[in-house]
């Protein structure tokens, strides 16, 4: 009773304060270094013309522009210091395309910074503006920018195309219909003229005045009769309300008027760079040896019991701190910890908190901790550490860097050993959920955004390790995913494969979205197995295979999968329509050390087609993902349709680094401007490649800096 | 706290973003998570500024007899970046080395009497190499290096050099017990990870005689500041 009064007291006192940082307030989106300012194109620059200035490393820019009833969405990236690229959808109010009366346009920019900014040369930017798309804004330009004074920027440059384009003549053709292909027999072609212009930062802080002379003629515009253009002057005024969020107002050619809002943040400026967490217990270092002792008593391990009493102790220690294991063994001297991590995106984050976890757990004669990260069933990678180390260097300011010196990172076994005991409960085990579901497609030839919403019940039964029944059932409520027009099938030479989409949202009501077996398993510590069949996905379902051989160190991985699919009926039951394909890639991904990951798929697609997908990831430590991929195919352009041929960009944004909280669900998006029949393929859940990299060895070694966090 | 967080949170229910996700339901957790991060993303929101003020009101109660009784050291520590007060107990002693934690988890690292780390705070000192405080001040300068967690999960180190300068000072009251003290002042300057000028003033008031800090304000990083620390116990 009076034990229970002093830890109650205990309680109040610690208590009486709330956590130091609780009040901090985090602005996402204030901690951004301001960056150059953005054009009406989302790119940076003045009005309408761009600048040679670049962003930062990894800024991620979101602007919406309105002008003369016509809107740019842009979204832009600073791939490299040198290298940004944009995706923009476009509408233009009243512009006459195959029918519509509105025209929505994609269109990507790529540019490249020649020379930077030094005291007496310019810095200079080389660039194509819509450079793959149907070419509406299709453009290049050479452009220089230079500060004159630290408040006064001055830019000036010469353009192409677009930006070349005299009264009423681009010089150029536009694609309509078709697109999609690069068009270099156009690039730095034609007509040429030059622009230029001024950035002034006002005393007022945030407020930024600019002038150019702009040397877009608006050509296809004007002709339309949709935009007139009386002066070639343009004029701006912009306030950055804080370093994320900028507006602006212009006055173009004379008579029209424009809008702008930008949204920018960079994956590298967290808002809590280190993360709220909780801390750890710290490390509990052992009592010294006493009386001429070498080794510390080992005589609990004669005691059949003792395995079970340890797992006892170092369960609820994993426990307070988010993780769980699905196994501990343990001998005289050293011990091995099945981890799972639900809970931190950085892997080393989880192995510091679970050797933490050990110090407390396990007696005194347990010399050596082998920490294996099982990542969907599977023995990823293998952490050695020695007690002493983590004893000695939790205070150590350099500990990090030397515990990752003095530990030993190697793949997880092949197999678990035979008598390891698995906590109740792991296998077999049920799960299930019933959530609100969002289904979206972004920027399709005829809307921007089009999203259902209803609900999802899921339920899985792992029977044994790494052998799942899994089943997803969605019930849409509300919506218009159903409205999408593809105007697939046009073509008898290819399938549709995935132009049914809006004939599967609309009838799939409810719809058995998937249902399947899937057994997830390692060959050898370094290669690993998937097999999977049943309904594999809302379209297709039939048996999938695949294997990938992944070092736990290795920045290269190659995998191989073969799918024999049908494709399903519309109302998603358990039926099938009369097409079925043998479909498979061989892939390979290299992990660069620039946190760059290339990854290319060879191989044939669901219609049949033989190519190669290509794609480049930036991927950020913190779980931030932006890549881009396109599809080359054996079915030539004219019969893929708009588009040419399959492209998108990628991007995954964790949750935690938005809240500072730990969590590694993310949130993935994919933006592919139209989805055709060429180039697709299956959407089988459990590809190996994400489970693996996201634990391999140099994720743990990546991530190391979080092993004391 | 409890019964904040409930009576807060009661307003937000209405929302209708919120309402669609707390029908979750479910054994599958991560399936789960996106209803509790609104769910603590709306507490934030509407503690944050009430509980500033709450936090400083709680631990200025704290009282000599409550220290008395708890039975372990603590220490009172105001972050003098966001005001926010705490009580913090020790968890962890190892020689010179010790680490305190407030009762939600966050925890200060120190050795002998410096702030050697924090974990917790969301820009969280991770570690920092110095001098102890009596060479410094025998030497009259020291260097020292701040290690941080940057954007990309690297350890990033801000390197600082200063001035040590030890002064007499008044007696320090804690908790109606007063301490002859001698002042120390850090005097340093440095460039932060961003590349600006970086400047700041650790002081410690360190007991005549037994030569323990008994109070300090230390530097934890620039989104923080410094912390303000007091030692509650006696001895």
């Amino acid at each position: 009773m009076s034990s229970k009064l002093a830890i109650m007291r205990m309680t109040n006192v610690l208590c009486l304060g709330v956590g130091l940082s609780g009040v901090v307030a985090f602005p996402a989106l204030a901690q951004v270094a301001s960056e150059p300012s953005t054009n009406l194109f989302g790119s940076s620059g003045l009005i309408d013309m761009p600048s040679a200035e670049h962003q930062k490393p990894g800024q991620i820019t979101t602007s919406v522009a309105g002008y003369s009833g016509s809107t740019r969405t842009t979204l832009t990236f600073q791939i490299t210091p040198r290298i940004s690229g944009s995706f923009r959808y476009s509408t233009i109010d009243g512009y006459n395309s195959v029918g519509r009366d509105t025209r929505y346009d994609r269109s990507f920019d790529i540019r490249y910074r020649v020379f930077d900014e030094s005291d007496f040369v310019p810095a200079v930017t080389i660039g194509l503006q819509d450079f793959a798309g149907t070419g509406v804004f299709s453009g290049e330009y050479i452009v220089a920018t230079k500060t004159l004074h630290p408040s006064l920027k001055a830019t000036a440059g010469i353009g192409w195309g677009r930006l070349g384009g005299r009264k009423g003549y681009l010089g150029r053709t536009i694609n309509i219909g078709k697109g999609g292909v690069p068009d270099a027999g156009n690039w730095f072609r034609g007509p040429v003229q030059p622009f230029g212009g001024l950035e002034w930062n006002t005393p007022i802080e945030g407020l930024r005045l600019k002038a150019e002379y702009s040397s877009d003629a608006y050509a296809v515009e004007v002709n339309q009769g949709v935009y007139e253009r009386k002066s070639s002057a343009n004029f701006g005024l912009e306030y950055d309300y804080n370093e994320a969020v900028k507006f602006g107002a212009y006055y173009l050619n004379g008579n029209q008027f424009a809008l702008m809002a930008s949204l920018s943040f960079n994956p590298n400026d967290p808002p809590a760079p280190s993360g709220l967490e909780s801390a750890p217990l710290p490390v509990l270092v052992r009592k010294p040896l006493t009386g001429g002792a070498t080794r510390y008593a080992d005589n609990w391990s004669a005691d059949p019991a003792s395995p079970r009493i340890i797992r006892g102790q170092v369960r609820p220690l994993l426990e307070a701190n988010q993780l769980e294991m699905e196994g501990l063994e343990v001998t005289s001297t050293s011990a091995t910890l099945y981890l799972l991590n639900k809970t931190f995106i950085a892997p080393a984050e989880a192995v510091g908190r679970a050797a933490r976890a050990l110090s407390r757990g396990l007696p005194g004669s347990i010399e050596t901790f082998n920490i294996v990260l099982v990542e969907q069933d599977l023995p990823v990678t293998r952490v050695t550490m020695q007690r002493r180390d983590v004893e000695s260097l939790s205070y150590d300011p350099y500990g990090a860097e030397k515990l990752h010196q003095r530990s030993t990172i190697a793949s997880g076994p092949a197999r678990r050993p035979e008598g390891l005991v698995y906590e109740d409960g792991r296998y077999p085990r049920f799960k299930w959920s019933i959530t609100p579901s969002v289904r979206s497609s972004f920027f399709d030839p005829d809307a921007p955004i089009r999203i259902d919403l209803g609900v999802r019940a899921k339920a899985s039964y792992t029977i044994a390790p790494g052998f799942t029944l899994s089943g997803s059932i969605n019930k849409p409520l509300v919506g218009n995913l159903g409205n999408i027009k593809r105007a697939g099938g046009a073509n008898p030479k290819v399938p549709r494969v995935r132009s049914y989409a809006a004939r599967y949202y609309s009838e799939g009501d409810p719809a058995l979205e998937r249902l399947t077996a899937d057994y997830l398993f390692k060959l050898h510590p370094d290669v690993y197995g998937r097999i999977s069949a049943g309904y594999l996905e809302f379209m297709y379902g039939g048996v999938s295979s695949e294997i990938l051989w992944k070092p736990a160190n290795s920045k290269l991985a190659l995998g191989a999968e073969l799918n024999y699919v049908k494709q399903r009926e519309f109302e998603q039951r358990f039926g099938f329509r009369d097409y079925d394909v043998l479909t498979g890639h061989v892939s390979a991904y290299y992990d660069m050390d620039n946190g760059f990951t290339a990854q290319l798929d060879a191989g044939r697609y669901l219609a049949g087609d033989i190519g190669a997908t290509f794609g480049l990831n930036r991927t950020f430590n913190n779980g931030w993902v932006v890549g881009a991929f396109f599809t080359l195919t054996d079915i030539p352009f004219e019969d893929f349709g708009e588009g040419s041929f399959d492209k998108g960009i990628t991007l995954s944004i964790p949750f935690s680094w938005g809240i500072g909280r730990p969590s590694r669900n993310t949130i993935d998006t994919q933006i592919r401007p139209l989805t055709r029949d060429g180039g697709a393929r299956l959407k089988v859940e459990n590809r190996l490649y994400g489970i693996v990299s996201k634990a391999d060895g140099r994720a743990v070694s990546e991530t190391f800096g979080r092993v004391w966090r | 706290m409890t019964f904040m967080t409930v009576k807060t949170l009661r307003p937000l229910v209405c929302g209708v973003g919120l309402a669609l996700v707390l029908v979750a339901c479910g054994s599958d957790k991560s399936a789960l998570e996106l209803t509790e991060i609104t769910k603590r993303l709306g507490q934030r929101a509407m503690n944050d500024k009430a509980a500033v003020a709450a936090s400083q009101q709680a631990v200025l109660q704290v009282s000599r007899a409550d220290v008395e009784a708890a039975g372990v050291p603590l220490l009172r520590v105001r972050i003098e970046g966001t005001g926010a007060m705490s009580t913090l107990a020790e968890v962890d002693r190892q020689g010179a080395y010790s680490t305190y934690m407030t009762g939600d988890g966050i925890a200060l690292l120190f050795r002998g009497g410096v702030l050697v780390g924090t974990r917790g705070l969301g820009v969280d000192l991770m570690g920092l190499s110095s001098p102890g405080l009596a060479a410094a001040i025998k030497a009259g300068k020291s260097t020292r290096a701040y290690r941080y967690l940057d954007g990309d999960e690297q350890l990033a180190t801000v390197e600082m050099s200063c001035l040590v300068t030890s002064s007499a000072h008044g007696p320090v009251t804690i908790l109606d017990r007063s301490y002859g003290v001698t002042q120390v002042k850090e005097w340093c300057q440095g460039e932060a990870l961003d590349g600006k000028k970086l400047a700041f003033e650790n002081f410690y008031w360190v007991e005549s005689g037994s030569g323990k800090v008994r109070q300090s304000r230390q530097f934890i990083s620039e989104k923080f500041g410094r912390a303000e620390i007091e030692v509650l116990n006696h001895r």
